[in-house]
Parts: structure tokens; C-alpha cells; sequence
């Protein structure tokens, strides 16, 4: 039984991560930009919707609505200010310009939000709900449903819709893409306000169960790198399960390991596949795509 | 003598009348920027060099803080031993974790390192017996060589720079032989390297080691001098602060190295008048200096004396 | 009794996936000689080059360098056991000077160690001046004296080709193999490459040619190897090749009217 209710913990959890890599991957898969602003972008968007909610707690689903424009906006920010100037240079250049851009949003949030903790509601309340002698937060099964909705709208969007073509073309062979008539530079702007949209959002569906600070996304976004590469690196649906299992590995190593090593039994399993499946459980083979 | 190794090492001779100059906290600053200098060195080595990837020095710099800590306050080692010791446990870890995980390149290196400096921080803080953990390490003992005890900044500031020399004409003249050679190359081209009789696995896991030497010691010098060291000191926002100064100082070159380490230290207390808006500003300025100066303080000084001398010639 | 050659490569093979790109050749090449690997593009003679110098692997077969089996050794012992390469497009260092990338072919010849590197010890600098001044000779023999200091960008064409082939010597190789030395070279500068070669022959350097331009293969070459579709097809003096049908059809085709003169 206490299982179980680990288990359903870890899927929310999880799911967290798992939205988290995909934004990451999302990012990546385009443009081969890691973006290491990741965890920041996902504070910000817990920040936002925590200024909508706190107007009144009815507003928490407008809040979502509130946060993918938000977001979508500072990821045109980010494809002018750091992606434009810095995309034809070597990867720790522009490894150290998303830290930056991971700085700058940091403390213009600071700036803004200031250091105190905020409570943020969830649009579900945070009531409990008994099953067959289980106890689950909804605000747990919510984040589960929401995130299958991203998934499936991410899916109909990559793999059903003329624009997942287009974007395809470009994350196989950009030069390619370009000669067939992608419009290019329009996608990859596309892609960086997905990327911050879907950033925002898993820092919306974390608000709940955590104190929002300008701290919430650091160690989030070190989850999520580990999810994507043990998913795989450059697999949407590695992302995803890699997602899910970082939480599962967390939530019951806890338990059954240890809780202060928590995070370091996911940073060691994300080193041992990066040493032994470097192509994570779904992902590219890792040929010279440095 | 070139006329850029003229000016540096006029500088370098004329920096040793700091102390005398300086106030107490702008001294106590420079000696911190010394001491990171090191372990930027480091970095020249294994990023600027050899092109490794290397997002885990301040992990390195932990385990020198920590091993030559505990060697000195639990096990009576001197500082000379502890600073020795320390340099040699990092490297020999660095050799360890540089086998396995130089196999990977790019992104993958970057995440793997990213990984292991989370790890280390984490064991750091929960090997509570051993390192004290969330609470730090606390009175480590001063430094003290041929008698003479290290306990004013004066002194410290010092040896910090005799070390810090030391360590920097090795690494200069290392440049010049064939290892220097080898490890450039493998960077600009690692098959072409291979073709030409350099044994790349080896050179990268020397390239790591060193990287990891350079650590140790800055971190073993850094607990001697700060007495108190905690695993929030050897977190990634560290080490990414590192690779900033090496960047900012100019990546091949260990001149930039510790100018970049300087800069970057008076930085916070130069733009101190922002107050909380300084690591916006700070953000914004990484962002240009990669976009606008991609070889740094030294390429544009590079730059500008080749221009010179052309003009003169 | 025969002298066994330089270098003998034993029925090599390579597979890539379902592909096979090379399969069971086999050639000689003798110190003092000569000898061209040819065919069309795509025949495998990059592959046999890449498996040869150690950057790949083969799935079977032998080669002999002197006596030694170097297959399947890393690239940095194949070159420092004499066997030494060039790539087609010119593989130099960026970051490193033209001298510097000459003297990173000695890096299996220095005797020094890191020590010595560390603390630049007399043994260190007595070497260094030594073999500075054997790449100086290098580069002043191929007429690159006057470019050592400088940095390798922006320098001609021609210059980049003889600059790697002045690494490759500085290594001391018993065998060289050059990847299309002559490729992007305009007639004047193939005509002096080609008397280069010709005097490392006579230094009693064997050597592998891989060469598009068919007149510089057939002037310089003593014997010819014919690859096409990862196999041997033909082997024998420039005469017996030209002359070969199997070639002229496989090959040459009507190439051969232009180039066979």
C-alpha cells in the first residue's frame, strides 16, 4: 500500500522532471544548444504564476495561460540576447552563455520577487482524495494529467502537425532544412519560446508542493539533465521515461536507500549511463555530435 | 624577450608591493584571487589546451580543501606536507575519474562533469564524521614553512604569490615542450594528433590530472588560509565562476588565467554600489565579454601589440 | 631467400555494417619504392589508408610493418612503430605555429619526461635546440623556412600540403602514406612535390600513394595496386596497368585516353 502512494509521489514528481527535459530536450534537439538556464526558466514561471495566483486563488488556472505567454516572450528574449550572437560558437561558449542567461534571470527575479519563500495554490486545492485505503494529494494526480495533456499536445505538435515536419527537417540537417524552404531562423525563435513555455509550466505544476524561491529550479534542472541523458539524449520520449524513472529513483531510493544520498543515486546513475549507455534507454547513438 | 612577457613579468615584480599599498580587505581580496588562480590554471590546462570540458574544478578544489584540512588538523601533517598531499590525492582522483569519463566529448563531458561536482558536494555534506558535513570544517590550522608562520595577510599574500609563481612557470614551460604541444593539438584536431604519435587517451588523462593538481592545491592553500571551509564553497556556481575568470582572462594562457582570477575577484566589490541588481549586471556582462571578446583580456592585448609591432616593423 | 617487404598487408578486411568495404587485400610495399593505390571514388582506398595508420580497425586480416603486426594498435603507436600518414585535405594544428607543428611529429622521438618539461632541465633544452633544428632543415628543404614563426592559418594551399608532409618526416617513418598529396596542387607545385617524393625514394623510404592525378602516379610509381569495390582488381608496373583490361574497363574507362599517355 505505502508503495503504491510512493509510487503515484514519484510519478508526480517525475513528471516534473519529465516536462523539464523536454523543454531541455526540446532546446537541444533544434538548435544543439544545452541550455543550462534551464532551472531558472523553470523559477521564473513559478514566479509568475505565483503573482497571478496570489491575486485570488480562482485565478490559478488563468495563471497557466499567464505563464506560456510570459515565458514564450522571454524565450524571444533569449533567441536575440544569447542564442543569435553566440550559435556559431564552441560548445563551452555557449554552455557558459545559457549559465549566463541562467544568471541574469536568476536575480532580475530576485530583483523582482525578492528572497522570501511564496505559498502558491493549486488550481485543484490542496485537498486529498482516499482510494482503496490510499491517501494522494490531487494536486499530485493533477500534475500527472497535466503533463500527459503537454505530452500529447508536444506530440500532435512535432509529429502531427506540418510544423513538426519542418522542425524535423531542421534537428536532422539544418542546412538541408534551409535549402527546402524551412523558414529556419522563424523555428528556431519557435523553439526557444517552447522551450521557456514548457520551462514555466513545470515550475507552475512544482509551486504547490514546494515553497516558490528564486532557488526552486537549480537542483530541478540537474534532475532533468540527468533524466535526458538517461532517456536518452536527443529522444523526446527519453525524456519523457527518463523523466519518470529519475523520479521513481529518487522517491524510492529514498526510502529504501538512503535519504541524504538521494540526489547523488540519480547524478550516479546519470554517470553510469553516460559511461556505459551513453545513448541513454531511447537515444541517439553518441557518434562525434559534440 | 617578447615584449608581452616583458610587461608581465615587470607586473608581476611590482605586484609584490601590494601589501604595502593596499588596504586589509582589498589585500584579503588578491589573496583569494591568487589562491583561485590556481585552479584556473588548471582549467587553462585541461579546457584551454586540450579542449576538455571540465564543469567539476571546484569539486577538485574541495577535495584539496578537505584532504589537506583533515591531513593537518586529525593526522599533525605540516603545511608543506598537507598542500603536497592534497595536490596528489586531487590529481591522483582526477587520473581516477578521468580514465572512465574522457571517453565522452562535448555536451556529454560537460553533463558528466556537472554530475561529479554535484556528487562530490553531496558526500561532502553528508560525510558528516569525516568533513563535518553541512556545517563545514573549522579550525584548520595556519601555514607554516621554515619556521616562519603565515598568520598576517602580508605574510600570506606571499606565499600565495611564490606558489602561485611557482606553479605558473611550470605550467609555461610545459607549454613550450612536447607535452604543451601535444595537448593543443589534440584539441585543434585529436585524429590528426593521433596520426602524428601522440598518444591522445594518455595525454587527456594528464591534461585531467594536472587540472585536478592545480585544484588540490588551490583548495588546500584556500582552507589554510580561510581556516573554515563548508561544501557550499565547492558548489557548480563555483566552478562555473572559474571557467568565467579563465574565459575573461584569455583561455590558452595562464597570464590570462590569473588576470581573468584578479578581475573577476574585484569585480563584486568594484560594482558593490548596484547592491542586488550586481549578478544581473554580472549576467549581462559574461554575455558580452562572450559574444563581443571570445579570446579574452589576453587576445585583445595580443592583438593589439601584434598591431604595434606590424606598425613599427 | 626474398627480403621480406617493408610493409605487407595480408588479405584486409573491413566491415560496416552490412557493407563491405574492404575486402582481402592484399599488397606489398618495399623500402626504396613506390608503390600507388588507386581506383575510383568510393572503391575503399581511404578505408585501407584509415585502417592502415590506426584510425580504424580491422575486421580481418594482417599488417606487417617490419616484422610487427600493427593492426588493430591505436594510431599513435602505428605512427610511432614508422608508419606515418597525411590526410587528403591537410590536417594541421590552428593554435599551434608552423614550426610547432612540425616539431609535434617528434613527439614519439623526444626523450625527455615530464619532469624535464616541468622544470625545463638542460636535458630538455639540449633536446628541443636539437630538434628545432631538425625541423628548421625540414621546413627549409621543403622552402617553408621563412613561414616557421607564423601561425598556420590563412597560409597558401601548397604551403599546408608540404607543412604536413614535414610533420609526417619529422616522425623519422619508415613508410609513408600520402592521401592525395597532390589534390588542390596546380601543375608546377604537383611537378615539385613529385621530385620530393622521388628523393625520399632514393633515401630508401617505402611509400603508399594515394593519388587522383594520374599523371603524377604514373611518373612516380614503381608498382600500382588497383582497388575497386573494396577488392584488388589489378597489380603491377604502370605498363602492365595501363595495359590491364580488367583496369582500363573498371576504371580507367575512357579516362584512360587522356591520362595513359
Amino acid at each position: 500500500m505505502l508503495t503504491i502512494q510512493l509510487i503515484i509521489n514519484a510519478l508526480a514528481v517525475g513528471s516534473i522532471y519529465a516536462v523539464t527535459a523536454l523543454s531541455f530536450e526540446i532546446a537541444y534537439e533544434s538548435t544543439g544548444v544545452v541550455n543550462f538556464s534551464t532551472g531558472q526558466l523553470v523559477t521564473a514561471g513559478a514566479l509568475v504564476g505565483a503573482s497571478v495566483t496570489a491575486i485570488g486563488p480562482h485565478l490559478a488556472p488563468v495563471a497557466y495561460l499567464a505563464v506560456i505567454v510570459a515565458m514564450a516572450a522571454l524565450g524571444l528574449l533569449f533567441f536575440v540576447g544569447a542564442y543569435l550572437p553566440l550559435r556559431n560558437r564552441p560548445v563551452l561558449t555557449v554552455i557558459i552563455g545559457t549559465v549566463a542567461v541562467g544568471i541574469l534571470v536568476q536575480n532580475v527575479s530576485l530583483l523582482i520577487w525578492g528572497p522570501l519563500p511564496i505559498a502558491v495554490a493549486s488550481p485543484v486545492g490542496n485537498a486529498t482524495i482516499r482510494l482503496a485505503g490510499l491517501v494522494v494529494p490531487t494536486h499530485a494526480l493533477f500534475v500527472i494529467l497535466v503533463t500527459m495533456v503537454l505530452i500529447l499536445a508536444v506530440y500532435f505538435l512535432l509529429y502531427r502537425s506540418p510544423l513538426g515536419t519542418q522542425f524535423r527537417a531542421l534537428a536532422q540537417d539544418p542546412e538541408t532544412a534551409r535549402l527546402i524552404g524551412v523558414p529556419v531562423m522563424r523555428l528556431y525563435a519557435l523553439t526557444w519560446m517552447l522551450a521557456c513555455a514548457l520551462a514555466g509550466i513545470a515550475g507552475l505544476l512544482l509551486a504547490p508542493m514546494w515553497f516558490v524561491d528564486v532557488g526552486l529550479g537549480d537542483s530541478l534542472a540537474l534532475k532533468a539533465f540527468a533524466a535526458a541523458i538517461i532517456g536518452g539524449f536527443g529522444s523526446i520520449p527519453g525524456a519523457i521515461i527518463g523523466g519518470i524513472a529519475v523520479g521513481l529513483a529518487e522517491v524510492l531510493g529514498a526510502s529504501y536507500i538512503s535519504s541524504s544520498y538521494k540526489d547523488a543515486i540519480v547524478f550516479a546513475l546519470m554517470i553510469l549511463f553516460l559511461l556505459f549507455r551513453p545513448q541513454g534507454l531511447f537515444g541517439e547513438r553518441v557518434a562525434d555530435r559534440a | 624577450m617578447k615584449p608581452a612577457t616583458a610587461i608581465a613579468g615587470a607586473a608581476a615584480l611590482a605586484s609584490l608591493g601590494l601589501p604595502l599599498v593596499l588596504p586589509q580587505y582589498e589585500l584579503r581580496v588578491l589573496i583569494l584571487a591568487l589562491i583561485s588562480a590556481l585552479a584556473v590554471i588548471g582549467l587553462c590546462i585541461a579546457f584551454g589546451w586540450c579542449g576538455l570540458i571540465q564543469l567539476g574544478q571546484a569539486a577538485f578544489v574541495g577535495v584539496g580543501a578537505y584532504s589537506s584540512a583533515i591531513l593537518s588538523r586529525e593526522y599533525g601533517f605540516g603545511f608543506a606536507a598537507s598542500l603536497l598531499s592534497a595536490g596528489a590525492v586531487t590529481g591522483l582522483l582526477a587520473v581516477l575519474i578521468g580514465v572512465p569519463l574522457l571517453r565522452l566529448r562535448g555536451h556529454y563531458l560537460a553533463l558528466a562533469t556537472v554530475g561529479f561536482n554535484a556528487t562530490a558536494v553531496i558526500v561532502i555534506s553528508n560525510a558528516g564524521d569525516l568533513t563535518g558535513g553541512y556545517d563545514g570544517y573549522s579550525g584548520i590550522p595556519l601555514a607554516a614553512l621554515f619556521g616562519i608562520v603565515f598568520e598576517s595577510d602580508t605574510r600570506f599574500f606571499y606565499l600565495a604569490w611564490v606558489i602561485l609563481a611557482m606553479v605558473s612557470l611550470g605550467v609555461v614551460s610545459l607549454r613550450a615542450s612536447r607535452f604543451g604541444r601535444a595537448l593543443v593539438a589534440i584539441r585543434d584536431d585529436e585524429l590528426a594528433a593521433g596520426t602524428s604519435g601522440v598518444p591522445v587517451v594518455r595525454m587527456k588523462v594528464l591534461a585531467y590530472g594536472l587540472c585536478g593538481v592545480c585544484g588540490g592545491l588551490s583548495g588546500a592553500l584556500y582552507g589554510h588560509y580561510s581556516h573554515y571551509i563548508s561544501p557550499g564553497d565547492f558548489d557548480l556556481v563555483r566552478s562555473i565562476t572559474l571557467l568565467v575568470m579563465l574565459i575573461v582572462g584569455g583561455e590558452t594562457s595562464v597570464l590570462g588565467a590569473i588576470l581573468g582570477s584578479i578581475l573577476l575577484s574585484f569585480l563584486p566589490e568594484w560594482l558593490r554600489f548596484l547592491g542586488g541588481g550586481y549578478l544581473a549586471v554580472f549576467g549581462i556582462g559574461v554575455l558580452l565579454v562572450l559574444v563581443l571578446m571570445p579570446t579574452g583580456i589576453v587576445g585583445i592585448v595580443r592583438r593589439v601589440l601584434q598591431r604595434r609591432g606590424a606598425a613599427h616593423g | 631467400m626474398v627480403e621480406a617487404p617493408l610493409l605487407q598487408v595480408d588479405a584486409l578486411s573491413r566491415r560496416f555494417g552490412g557493407l563491405q568495404a574492404v575486402d582481402k587485400v592484399s599488397f606489398a610495399v618495399p623500402a626504396g619504392r613506390i608503390v600507388a593505390l588507386i581506383g575510383p571514388n568510393g572503391a575503399g582506398k581511404s578505408t585501407i589508408v584509415n585502417l592502415l595508420s590506426g584510425v580504424l580497425k580491422p575486421s580481418a586480416g594482417r599488417i606487417v610493418l617490419a616484422g610487427r603486426e600493427t593492426g588493430g594498435l591505436p594510431a599513435h603507436a602505428v605512427a610511432r612503430l614508422g608508419m606515418v600518414r597525411t590526410f587528403q585535405n591537410g590536417r594541421l594544428m590552428p593554435r599551434l605555429s608552423v614550426l610547432e607543428n612540425v616539431l609535434l611529429g617528434a613527439d614519439g622521438v623526444c626523450g625527455y619526461g615530464f619532469a624535464d618539461a616541468l622544470l625545463r632541465t638542460p636535458r630538455l633544452r639540449r633536446q628541443e635546440t636539437q630538434l628545432r633544428g631538425q625541423a628548421m632543415a625540414l621546413l627549409d628543404e621543403l622552402g617553408l623556412a621563412g613561414d616557421a614563426a607564423r601561425e598556420v592559418g590563412g597560409m597558401a594551399y601548397g604551403k599546408q600540403r608540404k607543412l604536413e608532409i614535414a610533420r609526417a618526416l619529422m616522425q623519422a617513418p619508415s613508410l609513408l602514406l600520402l592521401d592525395e598529396p597532390a589534390a588542390g596542387l596546380n601543375s608546377a607545385e604537383a611537378d615539385e612535390l613529385g621530385r620530393f617524393v622521388m628523393g625520399l625514394r632514393t633515401r630508401g623510404l617505402g611509400i603508399l600513394l594515394i593519388e587522383h592525378n594520374m599523371g603524377v602516379v604514373m611518373r612516380l610509381a614503381d608498382r600500382i595496386v588497383v582497388v575497386n569495390f573494396g577488392v584488388k582488381i589489378a597489380e603491377g608496373t604502370p605498363d602492365e596497368v595501363r595495359a590491364d583490361d580488367a583496369v582500363l574497363e573498371a576504371y580507367l574507362g575512357r579516362k584512360a585516353a587522356h591520362a595513359a599517355v
